[in-house]
C-alpha cells in the first residue's frame, strides 16, 4: 500500500480553505449590502464659496432652539451632547482670553492679543481679534479684522469687510461679501470677495509702456511677410489651426514685440508674452507662461506649469495653472460679466498692490509676498527671452 | 509528416500563444498597477473644482431619448433644476422615433420651460449618433453637454462640466458615472466596483498624466468648434463616444476629466442585458481600433506615451480572446511530454502567474478605487468579480468573433440598441404614496422610488428640502 501523501493533502486543504474563505467573506458581504441604496451623491448640492460660514450659521440656528440655561447677565448656555454653546449679548475680552465653547455673540466681539478659541465663533456684529491669537473658525454678519500673526485653523466668513493683518494664516477658506484686504505675509487656502486687495505697493505704469510700435498679430493675416514674422519671434511653420477659432504653436514662443492675440492659442512649450500685449482670446501653454507688464488679457490664461502675470497686467477671465502662479504688483482682475478667478495647483503668490474681483485659490496656499520675493520668483520662472542674434555670436 | 511532428508543431504553436498572452497581459497588468499606484500617490488630483461657476459660456444640453417614457421626466426635471443661468442654457430634448409617450412628456415640459427645445425625429437613421447629428445642427451653445435619459444630473453638474473648458485645448470633458442601483443585484454591485475603478483610477490617472481620458458620450461635454473641426459625430460607429475621443486626440485636442462631476446612472441588473451592452462596446471599440489606430499612431500632436496608451485603450477588448487562447495553449503545454522536460516550477509559475498577475491588477484597481471613495464595504465584493470577469470574457470573445466574421464574410453587425431601463413605472414602486403625476409632490418622502414619471428625482429633492 502506497504511503498517504500527507504534505500534499495538507497543502491542498490549506489552499482550498483560503479559496473558500476568499469567496465566503465576499458572499457574506454581498448579503449585507444587498438591497441597500447608493447614497454617494447629493443631487441638490450646489457650490457656494461661503459654504462653511453658511453651513455653520444654519447649524447654529438649529442649536439655538435647544433648551438653554440663562444666567443673570443675560448669557445663555446650551449643552449639546459634549459641546457647549454660549449665547452672549456682546463680548469684549482682554489679552490671553481662552474658550473651548462655541460662541454666539448677538452684537460685536473683540479679544486681545494671544487669545485662544478652540471652537467656532459667530458674531452678529463686527469681530476684532488681537495679535497672535489662535481661532478655530469665525463668522460675522459685520466686518472682521484680524490683527497680525493671527492663525485660524479653519475658515473665516464675513458678510461685510475682511481685513487680514500681516502674516495671518487661514488654513482653509477666507470669504467676504464686500471686500477682503490682505497684508503682506497673509496665507490662506483660498480667498473670495467682491473685491480682494493686497497691501498698497507703488507701481509706475509708464515703466512698462511698449518699447516697440510694432505688434505681432497671432494668427497673422494671410498676406503677412514670413521673414518679418520670424524677426518678431513667430515661426510660421510651427503655427497651425486646431479648429476654426483655435491655433496651436508647436514649440516655445517668445515674441520680440508686443502680441495682439485675436484667436485662441495653445503653445506646446514655454511662452513669454512681451509687455503691453493685447490678448483678446484664451492663451494656454504646456510649459511656463509669462505675460509681460502692462498687458491686457481678455480671455483665459492657462498653463500646465506656472503662470506669471507681470506688473500692471489686467485680466478679465480665468487664470489657471497646474503649478505656481504669481500676480505681480499692480495686477488687476475684473470683468463686467462677473467675478474672475485665479487658481493655482500649488502656490499662488500675490504681490502688493493687486486687486482681484472674485477669487484666489490654490492647492497649497495663497500667499501675499513682498516685492523682493516676487522679483526672485520672476527670475526663477519667467521663460528666458530669446537671445538676440548679436548676443549669440 | 508524422504524429510526432504534428505534436511538435502544436507544442511550438502553444508556446508562441502562451508567450504572446504572457507579454500582452503583463503589459496591461503593469499599466493597471502603474495607474493605481500613481493615483494612490496623488496628493491633489488635477481638477478645476475651484473654477466651478466662474466660467459660464452659452451651453446646449443634448438628451437623446428613444422610448424613454419611464425616465424622460426625471432627466428633464433635473436639468431644469440645475443652477446654470437660464439665459445661457438650452436643453435639446431629442425624441428619437419613440413609439411610447416620450414625445408627449417632452412637449409638456417644453410648454412649461422655454429653455427646453423639443426635437422630434420621425425618420432617418436610428441610433444615438444620428440623433446627436440632428441635434447638433440646431444647437446654439459654445459647449454641448450630453446626458442619456437614464441619468440624474445634480444641480451643480452643468457648471462642473463646463469649468475645464477654460483651457482652449480641451475639446471634450467627461464626468464620473456612478450606478445608483448597486444594491439591486450582484451584477450591478460588481459593475459599481468596475465603474469606480475605471473613473476614480483610470480616468483620473490618465488625466493627471496628460494622456487621453475617454469621453463616454454622456455626463460630458464637447466644444462645438472642436466637434466641427474633427468632422462631427460618426453615426456609423457603435461607440460614437470612443470614436470622437480618439479623432479629437489625433487632431490635437485634449480630453478633460472631472471626477467631482458625479452623476447617477442605471447599471445593467441582469446578465443578458450586460452581455448585449458589452458586445456593442467590444465591437465598437475594436472597429475604432482598426479605423483610428493608424491615425492615432501617426498623429503629430500626440506624444509617444499618449499614443501607446491610446492603443492600449482601443485594443483592450483583445485581451479577452488572447487570455482564452492562452488558457487553451496552457492546457496543451501542461499535458505535453515537454512539460516534464523543463523545470516544472518555471512552467507552473509562468502559466499561472500571467493569469493571476493580470487579474490581480484589475482587482487591485477596484479595491483601491473603493477605498479612495471611502467605501470599504463594497470593496469586499472584489473576489466575486471573478464571475463578472468570466462572463465578460465570454461575451467579448463572442463579440470579436462576430466582428471579425462580419469583416471577412460581410455579415451585418448587431446594430445600435438601447440598454434596458429598470426605472420604469411600477418596477420599483414599493409602498410609496407618490401621486405619480409628474409634478413632484409625492407624499412618500422617505420612499426613494415612487410610481410615476419624475418620481425618483422629485422625491429626493423633496426629502432633502424637508
Amino acid at each position: 500500500m502506497a504511503p498517504i501523501p500527507w504534505t500534499f493533502l495538507a497543502f491542498t486543504g490549506v489552499v482550498g480553505g483560503i479559496i473558500y474563505l476568499h469567496f465566503y467573506f465576499a458572499h457574506n458581504r454581498w448579503r449585507q449590502v444587498r438591497g441597500q441604496e447608493t447614497e454617494d451623491i447629493d443631487p441638490s448640492y450646489i457650490r457656494r464659496e461661503d459654504y462653511f460660514g453658511q453651513s455653520f450659521r444654519t447649524k447654529l440656528r438649529s442649536w439655538l432652539e435647544l433648551p438653554a440655561i440663562t444666567s443673570p447677565d443675560g448669557a445663555r448656555t446650551i449643552q449639546k451632547s459634549n459641546e457647549r454653546i454660549r449665547v452672549i449679548p456682546a463680548l469684549r475680552l482682554a489679552d490671553r482670553a481662552q474658550s473651548d465653547d462655541i460662541l454666539s455673540i448677538q452684537s460685536d466681539f473683540s479679544c486681545g492679543a494671544s487669545s485662544n478659541f478652540g471652537r467656532e465663533i459667530y458674531a452678529a456684529g463686527n469681530v476684532s481679534v488681537g495679535t497672535g491669537s489662535k481661532l478655530q473658525a469665525v463668522a460675522a454678519d459685520g466686518d472682521i479684522a484680524l490683527a497680525p500673526e493671527v492663525e485660524v485653523a479653519r475658515w473665516v466668513d464675513s458678510w461685510g469687510e475682511l481685513r487680514l493683518g500681516r502674516n495671518c494664516i487661514i488654513h482653509s477658506r477666507a470669504t467676504a461679501r464686500k471686500s477682503a484686504f490682505l497684508d503682506v505675509g497673509v496665507q490662506a487656502l483660498s480667498v473670495f470677495a467682491a473685491e480682494i486687495t493686497t497691501a498698497a505697493g507703488a507701481m509706475d505704469a509708464s515703466r512698462y509702456a511698449a518699447s516697440s510700435p510694432d505688434r505681432l498679430q497671432i494668427p497673422p493675416p494671410a498676406n503677412a511677410d514670413r521673414s518679418a514674422l520670424s524677426r518678431m519671434g513667430l515661426d510660421l511653420s510651427k503655427l497651425s489651426p486646431l479648429g476654426p477659432e483655435c491655433w496651436i504653436y508647436a514649440g516655445s514662443l517668445r515674441p520680440e514685440v508686443p502680441v495682439h492675440l485675436t484667436a485662441q492659442l495653445v503653445v506646446r512649450g514655454d511662452c513669454s508674452i512681451p509687455a503691453s500685449s493685447l490678448l483678446e482670446q484664451d492663451l494656454k501653454a504646456s510649459g511656463n507662461l509669462y505675460v509681460g507688464a502692462g498687458s491686457e488679457c481678455k480671455g483665459n490664461v492657462v498653463s500646465e506649469k506656472s503662470i506669471g502675470l507681470g506688473p500692471g497686467v489686467h485680466f478679465a477671465g480665468i487664470v489657471h495653472a497646474d503649478g505656481e502662479i504669481l500676480l505681480s504688483n499692480g495686477v488687476q482682475g475684473a470683468s463686467p460679466a462677473g467675478p474672475v478667478a485665479v487658481d493655482a495647483g500649488s502656490w499662488l503668490y500675490v504681490e502688493q498692490g493687486v486687486t482681484v474681483r472674485g477669487k484666489l485659490a490654490s492647492g497649497e496656499r495663497v500667499r501675499v509676498i513682498a516685492p523682493t520675493s516676487a522679483q526672485a520668483w520672476r527670475r526663477k520662472h519667467q521663460p528666458a527671452v530669446r537671445p538676440k542674434p548679436s548676443e549669440t555670436k | 509528416m508524422g504524429k510526432a511532428d504534428l505534436l511538435a508543431i502544436l507544442i511550438l504553436f502553444a508556446k508562441v500563444v502562451v508567450g504572446i498572452a504572457i507579454v500582452v497581459l503583463t503589459l496591461y497588468a503593469a499599466r493597471h498597477y502603474g495607474f493605481t499606484l500613481y493615483r494612490l500617490s496623488l496628493r491633489r488630483p488635477r481638477d478645476t473644482n475651484e473654477l466651478v461657476g466662474f466660467l459660464t459660456p452659452r451651453i446646449s444640453v443634448l438628451v437623446p431619448m428613444h422610448n424613454e417614457e419611464g425616465v424622460a421626466a426625471d432627466v428633464l426635471h433635473a436639468l431644469v433644476e440645475c443652477d446654470y443661468d437660464h439665459d445661457r442654457l438650452e436643453i435639446l430634448a431629442i425624441n428619437d422615433r419613440s413609439t411610447d409617450r416620450t414625445g408627449q412628456i417632452i412637449d409638456a415640459f417644453a410648454a412649461e420651460h422655454p429653455i427646453i427645445k423639443p426635437l422630434h425625429r420621425t425618420s432617418g437613421a436610428g441610433g444615438k449618433g444620428a440623433a446627436l447629428i440632428d441635434a447638433t445642427r440646431q444647437a446654439t451653445g459654445d459647449i454641448l453637454l450630453l446626458f442619456d435619459a437614464d441619468y440624474f444630473p445634480g444641480r451643480a453638474m452643468l457648471k462642473m462640466l463646463v469649468s475645464p473648458f477654460c483651457d482652449p485645448e480641451i475639446g471634450a470633458v467627461m464626468g464620473r458615472v456612478i450606478p445608483h442601483n448597486s444594491g439591486t443585484s450582484l451584477l450591478s454591485a460588481l459593475l459599481g466596483l468596475e465603474r469606480a475603478a475605471g473613473y476614480q483610477i483610470g480616468q483620473q490617472a490618465r488625466f493627471n498624466l496628460g494622456l487621453t481620458p475617454q469621453f463616454g458620450g454622456t455626463v460630458g461635454g464637447v466644444r462645438a468648434t472642436a466637434l466641427k473641426a474633427v468632422g462631427g459625430w460618426n453615426s456609423e460607429s457603435l461607440t460614437e463616444d470612443t470614436d470622437l475621443t480618439f479623432r479629437m486626440a489625433a487632431s490635437g485636442w485634449k480630453i478633460g476629466y472631472v471626477n467631482r462631476a458625479e452623476c447617477y446612472e442605471e447599471a445593467p441588473e441582469s446578465w443578458p442585458v450586460r452581455k448585449r451592452q458589452i458586445v456593442r462596446w467590444a465591437m465598437g471599440h475594436t472597429e475604432c481600433l482598426h479605423r483610428l489606430g493608424g491615425e492615432v499612431w501617426s498623429s503629430r500632436f500626440m506624444s509617444r506615451f499618449e499614443k501607446l496608451d491610446a492603443i492600449f485603450v482601443l485594443g483592450c477588448y483583445w485581451t479577452a480572446p488572447i487570455l482564452v487562447m492562452g488558457w487553451l495553449a496552457s492546457l496543451v503545454l501542461l499535458f505535453s511530454p515537454q512539460a516534464h522536460q523543463v523545470p516544472i516550477f518555471a512552467v507552473a509559475l509562468s502559466l499561472v502567474g500571467y493569469q493571476l498577475f493580470g487579474s490581480q491588477a484589475t482587482f487591485f484597481e477596484m479595491g483601491a478605487a473603493a477605498l479612495l471613495d471611502g467605501k470599504s464595504r463594497p470593496a469586499d465584493l472584489v473576489p466575486l468579480n471573478l464571475v463578472n470577469f468570466f462572463a465578460s470574457t465570454g461575451a467579448i470573445c463572442e463579440a470579436l468573433l462576430r466582428y471579425y466574421s462580419g469583416r471577412i464574410f460581410g455579415s451585418p453587425g448587431p446594430g445600435w440598441h438601447k440598454t434596458k431601463r429598470y426605472r420604469e413605472t411600477g418596477i420599483h414602486s414599493g409602498n410609496g404614496n407618490g401621486n405619480g403625476n409628474g409634478n413632484g409632490h409625492g407624499d412618500g418622502g422617505k420612499q426613494l422610488y415612487i410610481q410615476g414619471a419624475n418620481g425618483l428625482y422629485s422625491c429626493r429633492l423633496e426629502e432633502r428640502q424637508q
